[in-house]
């Protein structure tokens, strides 16, 4: 029965893969392209979030984000490892906002 | 671009057959609450996440849970399938100085599919029972927090729409009267259009006022709701 059902699942998953892969690499592109820059390559350069960026940007997406001031230094490591589950944080990218959130309570 | 994805095995939906053995006509419900392990079936599911842009502010969710047999253990019917999907997208976008404040758009849309089964009727009759049934939202909130007014700062302002076909009533209205089916708003496909307002007392507190108003095939029934919301 599920053939049909399968079958839309699939479709939905390669059109949007495709369109957000597109979308990924035309914008990969611009970033890498120096062609317009006087400066040089910075094909190679990375800019990385700070922990303040990554809280203002990842922890309200789906709730509040509560002031810094709410919770203790060691209430903040535990709840930095179950958010990390939650909203699939990297390791450095927890470790930044609970580092951020340590320094601002 | 960045992705999430999650992928998890756990006991399935349980499908249940209500007034099998009476002169009534027999329906069925889908219990969603799987604490319950009614079969050797498990159920497979999982989500990918698409974030597009850098400032992570866009989400486009796949989900999808299989399983191969939702039917009791030792009941006459077997493999039954159930199959539920859903897309989701959320966009979420703080202190933006144009509109001096926050937005948060969320949308999603559910199906859930259940193999065709039939069940045989004291009379011999064989009445063939069909789940497809789906439901979606879409709601959008905008929070002026860049207010220098504590007070406004602190309110939140949503609409909302949403639906839900049914192909069959729902399981509070199996044993209703007439009279009260009347005037009950939950039986098949119904919409919904929601307009409210929230007070956040604390990050995670919120005082809600909402104005509701739900159609269904008969009727259209509106009303006013206070809520207090305290999440964990």
């Amino acid at each position: 029965m599920k053939y049909n059902n399968f079958a839309k699942i699939a479709l939905i998953l390669i059109v949007t893969s495709l369109t957000l892969i597109g979308y990924g690499c035309s914008t990969s592109g611009k970033l890498a392209s120096p062609e317009n820059d006087d400066l040089g390559d910075f094909s190679s350069f990375t800019m990385e979030k700070s922990g303040a960026v990554l809280w203002g940007e990842t922890c309200s997406r789906c709730h509040n984000a509560p002031d810094p001031t709410a919770f203790s230094d060691q209430q903040w490591e535990a709840i930095g490892q179950h958010m990390r589950i939650c909203a699939g944080l990297t390791a450095d990218e927890t470790k930044k906002i609970v580092t951020f959130l340590q320094q601002s309570n | 671009m960045r992705f999430t994805n999650s992928l998890y095995l756990s006991n399935g939906a349980i499908l249940e057959v209500h007034d099998e053995d009476t002169l009534e006509t027999p329906s069925t419900s889908i219990n969603g609450l799987n604490f319950e392990d009614n079969n050797n079936e498990k159920a497979i599911g999982g989500r990918l996440g698409f974030l597009p842009l850098n400032n992570s502010a866009l989400e486009v969710g796949l989900s999808a849970q299989y399983t191969s047999d939702i039917s009791d253990r030792d009941s006459e019917y077997d493999g039954i399938a159930s199959l539920n999907y859903a897309v989701d997208v959320s966009y979420v976008k703080n202190s933006i100085s144009a509109i001096k404040g926050s937005i948060d758009l969320k949308a999603q849309w559910n199906q859930v599919d259940i193999d065709e089964f039939g069940i045989v009727l004291p009379d011999g009759d064989e009445l063939i029972i069909n789940q497809e049934n789906s439901a979606y939202y879409a709601q959008l909130a905008y929070r002026p927090s860049l207010s220098k007014s504590t007070f406004l700062s602190n309110l939140e302002f949503i609409g909302r729409y949403s639906g839900i076909n049914l192909t069959e009533p729902a399981e509070d209205d199996l044993d209703t009267s007439e009279e009260e089916e009347e005037g009950h708003h939950q039986e098949g496909d119904r919409t919904q259009w929601a307009a409210g307002l929230n007070y956040w007392i604390s990050w995670r507190s919120a005082i809600k006022l909402s104005y509701q108003v739900t159609d269904n095939d008969k009727e259209s029934i509106s009303g006013f709701y206070l809520h207090y919301a305290l999440g964990f």
